[in-house]
């Protein structure tokens, strides 16, 4: 009775144990902020270049900002991506020249304003990367986030800045 | 003890009567609507859900909404992409509901209103309503079309008035007075190719348009720059005043105290509180003129020309750009705080 008594308690014990380490792993998980790798960036880079404006229109959700201009409505993020393919804009020889998380005063490489300023504090969290891009048209600024089907979505794009 | 309680229950009556404002409901939406309350939050537009002062409705492409007043029997139809926004702005000392189409087309009907009819607006005109029924377009660039379909309506301008009777339309351009009236009987009011219009208008002269955002926002920012001394001096007053009714308070010179609070401190209140509606209004027009006017405006000529800043009409209209957001920081931004972006 009392070996079965030790046996019971061991097994409980065990099962916590993993239980215990299977919350934390998971946990872990859904805590880490997004870091996308390199070849996601250059994934997504491509895309844009292909003027693959659909698929480009569904990563990018308003809020949304564009230099120093916060998009608040849906119809305006289409409409840049729209008129980027139009114009047939591509990001020449892309290289990135650095990528990390946002800093208290990431906003003034968008713009030194109050608008830049907020947006960046309101609608951007830990999830929230800053890509710079060196091209042959100079640099330009991604704002990325977690991925959907497979790319960054995008929250910001700014460039180029000779 | 007893005294701070009664001196906090003189001055409640009068914050309760600061604060009280119209509701409009959600009784239809189609598509994607969003709702973006005075503290930025965006979420869902549901049936059923009630809008106060300050509350923005968005619809996307392919959207629609319908709002009602709580008051009265007012219908508020909102179009697709279109931005409209529940505001309140003071005149002659009462407080009056802003029905403001930001952007997009936004088609009111107003029927047994059981408050004062509400003004109507879009970024660059106010309209007073008289059993109206009304069709607002904004435009890309600033501009508006009023169009009467019934009853009439008094519409303010760039100083100037006109009034409109029933199939009567004017178009306004921000900073400017009313154009002339034409009928529209017979001709289709069609928003989508209106706003086309507008936007090929803008491409052909963005300086142009540029120059008129101008214009809207320094009339906004003069409206501000004669409040903030009138708010001040109140202010003063009112901490006077504030700091006597205190004393009789404490004083338990209670009669005195209600006669000194009714006749004085609320007074001093309530117009404090009348100033600083109107001083939210201008600003809040004002970001609503930078946000989706002068914002959309930007965002059509950058993205048609990514690479290409040397393109003289851009260079023209980003020199214009950069001096009306610098005029914006220093003569908006301060009145506005950041649950407002």
């Amino acid at each position: 009775m009392r070996k079965r008594s030790v046996a019971t308690r061991f097994l409980a014990a065990c099962i916590l144990a993993i239980g215990l380490a299977s919350l934390l792993s998971l946990g872990s998980c859904a805590s880490a902020p997004y870091m996308p790798s390199e070849k996601k960036v250059d994934k997504l880079v491509a895309l844009i270049n292909s003027g693959g404006v659909g698929a480009v229109k569904r990563l990018s959700q308003a809020p949304f900002i564009l230099d120093g201009e916060i998009l608040l409505r849906q119809a305006d993020v289409d409409a840049a991506w729209s008129n980027l393919a139009a114009a047939g804009f591509k990001i020449g020889a892309p290289a990135i020249a650095s990528m990390g998380r946002i800093g208290q005063d990431g906003y003034s490489l968008f713009a030194d304003t109050m608008d830049a300023r907020v947006f960046f504090k309101k609608y951007l969290d830990k999830d929230s990367v800053l890509v710079a891009l060196d091209a042959t048209e100079g640099r330009f600024y991604l704002i990325l986030d977690r991925e959907v089907s497979g790319y960054p979505r995008i929250q910001g794009f700014k460039g180029p800045q000779r | 003890m007893k005294a701070k309680l009664l001196f906090i229950a003189l001055l409640s009556g009068a914050a309760a009567l600061a604060v009280a404002q119209q509701r409009a409901q959600a009784v239809f939406t189609d598509g994607e609507v969003n709702r973006r309350d005075s503290g930025g939050k965006m979420r869902s537009l549901e049936i059923g859900d009630e809008l106060v002062a300050g509350d923005s409705v968005i619809t996307k492409a392919g959207a629609s909404a319908e709002l009602k007043l709580l008051s009265g029997s007012s219908s508020i139809k909102i179009g697709q992409n279109s931005v409209f926004t529940l505001g309140e702005m003071s005149v002659g000392g009462a407080k009056q509901t802003v029905l403001q189409t930001v952007v997009g087309s936004v088609s009111m009907k107003f029927n047994k209103l059981a408050t004062k009819e509400p003004l109507l607006a879009t970024t660059t005109c106010l309209a007073g309503v008289r059993g109206t029924e009304v069709e607002l377009y904004a435009g890309m660039d600033g501009s508006s079309l009023v169009a009467v379909v019934s009853g009439a309506i008094d519409l303010q301008s760039g100083g100037e008035s006109v009034a409109l009777a029933a199939d009567e339309a004017v178009q306004i351009k921000p900073g400017q007075a009313p154009g002339p009236k034409f009928s529209w009987i017979g001709k289709e009011l069609d928003f989508s190719a209106w706003n086309q219009g507008k936007l090929e208008g803008y491409l052909a002269d963005p300086l142009a348009s540029a120059l008129e955002i101008e214009a809207q926002l320094a009339s906004y920012r003069a409206s501000l720059d004669e409040l903030l001394p009138q708010l001040a001096q109140q202010k003063s007053a009112y901490d006077e005043a504030y700091a006597q009714l205190k004393a009789l308070v404490d004083a338990k010179e209670d009669a005195k105290a209600k006669d000194f609070r009714d006749g004085t401190v609320f007074p001093l209140m309530l117009s404090q509180a009348t100033i600083i509606l109107n001083i939210r209004y201008y600003a809040l027009t004002a970001l609503s003129l930078r946000r989706f006017v002068l914002g959309g405006m930007y965002m059509q000529l950058k993205t048609r020309h990514p690479l290409d800043s040397a393109d003289p009409a851009l260079a023209a209209f980003l020199e214009a750009y950069r001096r009306i957001l610098k005029d914006f920081e220093d003569g908006i931004v301060p009145q506005l705080v950041e649950a407002d972006i």
